[in-house]
């Protein structure tokens, strides 16, 4: 593609100016990616409210919210109130655990270091469905079947890695200068995190969080295994009862979809827009 | 506030000697300026008196108490970092009373102790507003200000001046050394502008790879360095240092020979070279004069570049052999580039370097440099 900035040779060689073709093949491009991104969910939402007769009619389009209904009369609710409790729990003692580990790695020295880390960095690399037969096995010995804290603590389990991963990475733009004041000022090392660094990344922390809620929130795999009674499972298992083995409801899936988007939406939303960036300003030179 | 010593302090990483054998003694109500090029180690120094590194080897005294084992917030000391490290989150005012609340300091104590600080340091309508919300010169008053409410034995400074603009450093400069003043205090100022160290230390200490270079009051080593770095780094523009070679010696001087032969006598001590010595031969710019005389110890240069400066001019020019020289001289001077011209060195203000680059003994002037080991 072309440059979209070229040299304006009137203006002595240094002003440079848009080239008008470049900028328009650029928001060409820009808006089928947009497109393409975005869809996938119009068409769920549009789908959520047309009644089953004209969901995939081109030409005719009739309102209705009776998907909507349909998903909360088969119990849809519990699944979501169900997925925000495993995923809000887990996330705290992932995010929690996450940041002391992120922390030790990025600030501290001591042997074996870049070793352990790497180890960490390796669960994630591990494919989840290996674990779930001796997960399985293990919770069954130990009575965490058809019990939250397994689900939780494999959700934990699942997250800490690449959270770990991204808060060292985040770390590495907070200055050690703070730390370094705050050992000067007193603080243990426990008060230097938790009263001084960790306010200082935020944003990396909820971004982080957002993530790992993101994970546990569309999880199957071990919500299916782990989670046999009903009143117990999951949103994603609760989306699962909308495929007959017959028919689809596509209606009640779509419905059901654009439910499971608003709990993420809402907790995380107006968190990001608050605090992405800008609470280091000030902290050191600039 | 407190004398400070230091002795024998070993810093090593591995095998690297970051800090070899440092031994200096910091008296009560000093300002001493550790000076060095980047990574000299005086910023490791400095951490180590401040409890952020463990030194190796060594003992560092505050007052009577030997604090090298002590963590850093139980040594009574304060550091200014050179990001200043003001606590993004809080205001003003809890970034200043932080360390008194982590003490356990009633809370009506750090707000008198606070305010106290605000007033010297003339930050009072500030103390509500966050980090963010100040200039680099607010948030450099504020790093201060940290350190004043602590009341420590002695300030310790990390380059606090380095982030700011020419004008405000100068303006900053001047309000440290009227809070040394004001304040009584111990101070340790670690930085790498010479302009700094000349202006506000009692002493300067030189370092170099990790050792003491020289240790003196400014105008000692201004005129009585003791090696040819010393000469070097302190002083601005730097000192002339040319290659030359011992021509005579007498009691009274020292005559060397430049490269484009000009004889030159230098009033050193006798016995400390001979005859056919290759030495270095150092003057400042501004102990060197454009000659219309015909002075003998006159050299000539071609002048490169001027720097009209207004008070003064400074000439970059070449001697006959290609050695660079700088001349600074004051007010006005009718010299153009490509000009050739003739230079003449205050004999007396003369430096003769052996090839090890130590100082040979200047006749006595007043003061006396002293190298370090």
């Amino acid at each position: 593609m072309a440059s979209v900035f070229t040299r304006n040779k009137e203006g002595g060689g240094h002003a440079i100016r848009r080239n008008p073709y470049a900028t328009v093949a650029l928001l060409v491009l820009t808006f089928l990616v947009w497109i393409f991104l975005v869809f996938p969910v119009v068409w769920i939402l549009i789908g959520s409210v047309r009644t089953s007769e004209t969901l995939f009619s081109t030409t005719s389009f009739d309102f209705t919210l009776d998907h909507y209904k349909t998903i909360f009369r088969a119990g849809f609710g519990r699944f979501i109130a169900n997925s925000l409790f495993v995923c809000l729990i887990a996330v705290v003692i992932s995010t929690v655990i996450s940041v002391m580990a992120s922390y030790v790695f990025s600030r501290k020295r001591f042997r074996g270091k870049r070793w352990l880390f790497g180890s960490v960095i390796l669960g994630q690399m591990f494919p989840w469905i290996i674990l779930v037969t001796p997960l399985f096995v293990l919770f069954a010995k130990i009575g965490f079947l058809n019990s939250y804290i397994g689900l939780i603590a494999s959700y934990v389990a699942i997250s800490i890695p690449f959270s770990v991963y991204l808060l060292v990475g985040y770390l590495e733009s907070v200055p050690r200068e703070l730390d370094e004041a705050a050992t000067m000022d007193g603080c243990t090392q426990f008060q230097t995190l938790w009263t001084i660094v960790f306010p200082v990344m935020l944003p990396g922390v909820v971004a982080t969080a957002t993530y790992s809620f993101l994970l546990m929130w569309t999880e199957f795999l071990f919500a299916l295994a782990f989670l046999t009674r009903t009143n117990l499972k999951t949103m994603p298992l609760g989306l699962v009862q909308f495929f007959g083995e017959q028919n689809v409801d596509w209606g009640a899936v779509m419905a059901a979809s654009a439910v499971t988007t608003l709990p993420a939406l809402m907790i995380f939303l107006p968190l990001q827009s608050k605090l992405a960036g800008g609470l280091t300003a000030g902290a050191v030179k600039g | 506030m407190a004398k400070l010593e230091l002795r024998n302090v070993t810093k090593k990483y591995g095998s690297f000697t970051a800090l070899d054998n440092i031994n200096v003694d910091i008296a009560h109500r000093e300002f001493v300026v550790i000076v060095g090029p980047s990574g000299c180690g005086k910023s490791t120094l400095l951490r180590s008196i401040a409890g952020l590194e463990q030194i190796s080897a060594g003992e560092i005294v505050v007052g009577e108490q030997a604090v090298h084992r002590v963590p850093a917030s139980k040594r009574g000391l304060a550091m200014v970092f050179q990001n200043y490290a003001l606590y993004p989150h809080k205001t003003v005012a809890q970034n200043m009373g932080f360390a008194l609340k982590i003490a356990g300091v009633p809370k009506a104590e750090i707000d008198q102790r606070v305010n106290e600080a605000a007033r010297i340091l003339q930050i009072e309508p500030l103390l509500d507003r966050k980090p963010k919300a100040l200039s680099g010169g607010q948030r450099q008053r504020v790093a201060m200000g940290r350190a004043i409410v602590r009341e420590p034995k002695v300030f310790l400074f990390d380059e606090p001046l380095s982030n700011l603009d020419a004008a405000l450093r100068v303006d900053m400069r001047v309000e440290l050394a009227k809070l040394h003043n004001t304040l009584d205090a111990t101070m340790i100022y670690v930085t790498h502008d010479q302009t700094e160290a000349m202006t506000m230390a009692d002493k300067i200490v030189v370092l170099r790879a990790g050792r003491i270079e020289q240790v003196g009051a400014p105008m000692e080593l201004y005129h009585y360095p003791a090696s040819a770095f010393v000469a070097g780094f302190i002083g601005s523009p730097r000192m002339n240092i040319v290659p030359a070679t011992v021509e005579a010696v007498s009691d009274s001087a020292v005559t060397v020979k430049l490269r484009d032969g000009t004889m030159i006598d230098v009033p050193v001590e006798a016995g400390q070279t001979r005859k056919g010595d290759g030495v270095s031969f150092g003057v400042r710019p501004e102990h060197l004069a454009l000659d219309t005389t015909g002075t003998s110890s006159a050299f000539e240069i071609t002048v490169q570049v001027v720097e009209p400066l207004g008070g003064e001019t400074i000439l970059f020019g070449n001697t006959s052999t290609g050695e660079t020289i700088v001349v600074k001289t004051p007010g006005e001077v009718a010299v153009t580039i490509g000009d050739k011209v003739k230079v003449a060195p205050s004999q007396p203000m003369c430096h003769i370097f052996d090839s090890d680059e130590n100082a040979l003994k200047q006749r006595a002037r007043g003061l006396n440099g002293r190298k370090v080991q």
